[in-house]
């Protein structure tokens, strides 16, 4: 009898001595990666050591990122909690709501937002507008915020979800802004919103969402928009999975990008650096796992695009990633485009305006990243 | 260093077991010390010299004491005794509390003293408690001086409990620090201990600690009753399933080095008096103040006004032994009071009354002192308070109460059976017919093993996702 307690002991420390040691020497002999293609960033690499960063505790915690980072089979375990707290019927996940029809959808929570940095942003934008009202005329400043999926797709959100009440701050901006200088998308939206406007798993809006956008645009420029006849509109890829699918790795459908073509010459360059290509889509970055970057080659600090258009007018977006896909349509109006993004471009948007002969404003941003955004202080310069 | 995390689990852990095992006997308090520093040094290098320091002082001291115990001179023991005890004291009080005092002085007197902001050693009320006890307990004569400042060191060090208690007092393990012997069913005991605090700490406590932190971020006066409730019970449960685990996991690595700490949970939240929750509750901090603070004081047997008065002193005490800062004294004080109305008459009433009454009475109690706990500021604890019942005028629910429910509902259902005896009895009942030793109870056994740590092990690598992530694209 003892001995047959013993053995049911013995096997309890060796399923536990297996299990630690197996799984520790796995992850010491697997090779370190530098970049996890799943989760889309650059995993921590083993720190350097030094006395100095022992003794100010860097050492230690840059090394504990390390070991997760690195940890033997970490998609597959990221994707085991994923599956753990669906069957406790958790309905969100790290940020990420499991709504109806195979869609994730971000959550932006009211503890988000800090309302002083939003209520500052939305004042900045208000100078900024009234600035170039005053510069250009009327029609010609205009600001975009757009509401994300998780305001507009509310009945796919699970049932009694909550959130940031991204309309009511767009509200709060209109009626800081001057008149007509806000571009409400929000109803456009939300009357497409059975349509495929948003990634089942990412969080931007599709080339489709943005272009409901832009014919409400065209029409507040005093443009005639282009319509749908006006393109042809190519599936570049139907496997792509984005960053909001990162944060949960659990099985879901991939989605489709779309690609929106007029047939006619554009030129681009990036970042100033001399080099130009003849179209708005990055075709390589097809190949890569965020395929949201083939619209104008994902996050850059600056874009210029010239057209044939021959109206001497000049446009300038200042924008975060939601404007990527936008702007394939916006272009076709104006002799030139600039892209700007504060988060990597740090020149007051006066200078900008006067050095370029900009003609026109589109400030293009989506609700809860204009509402948290950090730069807003080169609006005012 | 903490247990529950990738870092103890897949490297200091694995080497110590093998290097602890390897070495002949006589090395291997040796071993389990330097391991020990080791663990503390990790991510506090410096202040491992002021647990060495404190080693050192109750090593000489006790030695002193011994001493003159020996030469009958009890004068000097007791000096020793003293001294020891101050320095120990002012330790803890310097890093500890001296923010405190100095922020009440400039409060009282106007004055601007600068704070000293220091940061505080990790596990400092621990060890100090600790090394006290252990020259009370020489001067008293309830414990052999220890002789060896390797098994000594090994004591004050002892990685398993030390951040996190138990308050192992050293008379206790004395003998198991010279003469332990490990075995295979003592270490699978501790694997089996060990993986209940670790799931108790990475599944539950974690998970559950989430939604307290949702619902307390919002401003008092917007939460809805009914999620005020459930914020507070989210609390409750976070911090019973923390600390028990991390004393189970205590116990557990205890275990496996062949130690046997005493137990420091029981089941409080079955209690049915708040006398009752307390001797449930952190049980090696009521029986440090009672044995080296209450009877020495005198206890219950001077007199009613000065049983009063040792009750007060120990209750402020252990308030504020929980954290430099008002709302632990009143957290304190709350309780003494209602443990002494319960000595006046109203234990008597409780054990009377029908069970589900007391025991809903000490739930009550209990989660009203867990909001004075938790709001370092105490306007804003009673402030919460308000709203719990209903003196904010919020509403009774909302789409977010609704929410929390449904979406934490099994969690919910899982730790209130998790924190009753029920699993433990069921468990053993279970195992009692299939043969203690029989092969399905080993497997079962090693199954449950295997899905809590695979369970935790995937909470603790996806714990390392980086939500900033978003605002790169």
């Amino acid at each position: 009898m003892d001995e047959l307690k013993n053995k049911a002991n013995l096997a309890v420390c060796g399923v536990f001595l297996l299990l630690v040691f197996g799984l520790t020497i796995a992850s010491m002999v697997s090779p370190v990666k530098a970049f996890s293609e799943s989760e889309n960033r650059y995993l921590a690499k083993k720190p350097k050591f030094s006395f100095e960063s022992l003794f100010d505790g860097d050492y230690t915690a840059d090394y504990e990122t390390f070991i997760t980072d690195q940890f033997v089979g970490r998609d597959t375990w990221i994707g085991i909690k994923t599956a753990m707290e669906r069957a406790m019927l958790k309905q969100d996940i790290n940020g990420v709501y499991f709504g109806k029809d195979g869609y994730l959808i971000e959550k932006h929570d009211e503890a988000d937002i800090d309302p002083e940095i939003a209520e500052r942003n939305a004042e900045r934008l208000a100078q900024f507008m009234q600035d170039c009202v005053e510069a250009f005329g009327e029609g010609r400043a205009h600001a975009m915020i757009v509401p994300t999926a998780s305001e507009i797709l509310e009945d796919k959100l699970p049932p009694f979800a909550t959130g940031y009440d991204q309309e009511t701050y767009i509200e709060q901006i209109g009626a800081l802004l001057p008149e007509q200088c806000l571009v409400d998308v929000t109803q456009v939206l939300k009357n497409h919103s059975s349509e495929y406007i948003f990634y089942r798993t990412d969080h931007h809006w599709t080339a489709t969402g943005a272009y409901y956008a832009y014919q409400e645009w065209a029409k507040a420029c005093g443009f005639l928009p282009l319509s749908n006849e006006d393109f042809t509109v190519q599936v570049a890829a139907d496997d792509f999975l984005g960053t909001i699918y990162s944060k949960v790795n659990t099985k879901v459908d991939p989605d489709e990008i779309l690609l929106y073509q007029t047939g006619l010459p554009y030129s681009v360059i990036y970042n100033m650096d001399g080099k130009v290509k003849d179209t708005l889509y990055d075709r390589e970055k097809l190949e890569t796992k965020d395929k949201y970057a083939v619209y104008l080659g994902g996050n850059n600090a600056l874009v210029q695009i010239d057209t044939e258009v021959d109206n001497g007018r000049k446009l300038l977006i200042v924008k975060d990633s939601y404007a990527h896909c936008f702007a394939p349509f916006a272009v076709n109006h104006f002799e030139q485009t600039y892209m700007v993004d504060f988060r990597y471009f740090n020149m007051p948007v006066s200078q900008f305006i006067e050095q370029y002969g900009i003609t026109d404003v589109l400030v293009l941003y989506n609700a809860p990243n204009f509402a948290a955004d950090t730069n807003t202080l080169l609006f005012t310069k | 260093m903490v247990f529950s995390s990738l870092l103890f689990l897949f490297r200091f852990l694995p080497i110590i077991l093998l290097i602890y095992f390897i070495v002949p006997r006589r090395f291997r308090n040796f071993i389990l010390f330097v391991g020990s520093l080791i663990f503390y040094a990790w991510g506090e290098p410096v202040y491992v010299v002021l647990m060495l320091f404190s080693t050192a002082v109750d090593f000489t001291h006790g030695m002193l004491v011994d001493r003159f115990k020996r030469e009958g001179k009890d004068k000097a023991a007791k000096a020793a005794v003293a001294s020891s005890m101050v320095i120990n004291l002012a330790l803890l009080g310097f890093f500890k509390y001296s923010d405190f005092v100095i922020g009440n002085v400039n409060a009282i007197t106007g004055t601007s003293i600068p704070l000293l902001k220091l940061a505080l050693p990790i596990g400092i009320s621990f060890y100090t408690f600790q090394t006290m006890s252990y020259t009370i307990d020489v001067y008293r004569g309830e414990a052999q001086v220890q002789k060896n400042i390797i098994s000594f060191g090994a004591y004050v060090a002892l990685f398993p409990q030390l951040i996190a208690g138990p308050i192992v007092q050293y008379k206790t393990i004395a003998e198991q620090l010279v003469n332990r012997r490990e075995s295979a069913d003592q270490f699978s005991y501790g694997v089996m201990r060990f993986m209940a605090g670790l799931g108790k700490k990475v599944l539950l406590a974690n998970n559950i600690g989430l939604l307290w932190d949702q619902i307390s971020a919002r401003p008092a006066g917007e939460i809805p009753v009914v999620l005020s409730w459930l914020g507070i019970t989210a609390y409750a449960f976070q911090i019973y399933f923390d600390f028990s685990g991390y004393s189970d996991m205590a116990i557990g690595l205890g275990h496996m080095f062949g130690f046997r700490f005493l137990e420091n949970f029981n089941y409080p939240y079955q209690s049915r008096s708040i006398t009752e929750f307390w001797r449930r509750w952190h049980i090696s901090l009521g029986t440090w103040f009672r044995e080296y603070v209450y009877i020495p004081l005198g206890g219950n047997r001077k007199g009613f006004a000065k049983q009063i008065r040792n009750i007060a002193v120990v209750w402020i005490l252990t308030g504020i032994w929980h954290g430099a800062s008002w709302n632990f004294v009143m957290w304190g004080v709350y309780f003494g009071v209602i443990l002494v109305i319960e000595k006046l008459f109203l234990l008597k009433v409780l054990e009377k009354l029908p069970r589900w009454i007391s025991h809903r009475y000490t739930i009550l109690l209990v989660w009203v002192s867990w909001v004075i706990f938790a709001f370092d500021d105490l306007a804003r604890g009673v402030d919460y308070l308000k709203t719990m019942f209903g003196l904010n005028h919020t509403v009774l629910m909302d789409d977010a109460t609704i929410y929390a429910l449904y979406t934490n509902a099994v969690l919910l259902v899982v730790l209130i059976l998790a924190c009753t005896e029920l699993p433990a009895k069921l468990a053993k009942k279970l195992l009692g017919t299939l043969g203690e030793s029989g092969k399905t109870a080993a497997l079962l056994k090693c199954a449950y093993l295997v899905l809590i740590f695979v369970a935790a092990t995937a909470y603790l690598v996806d714990a390392s996702y980086n939500p900033f992530l978003y605002f790169r694209f």
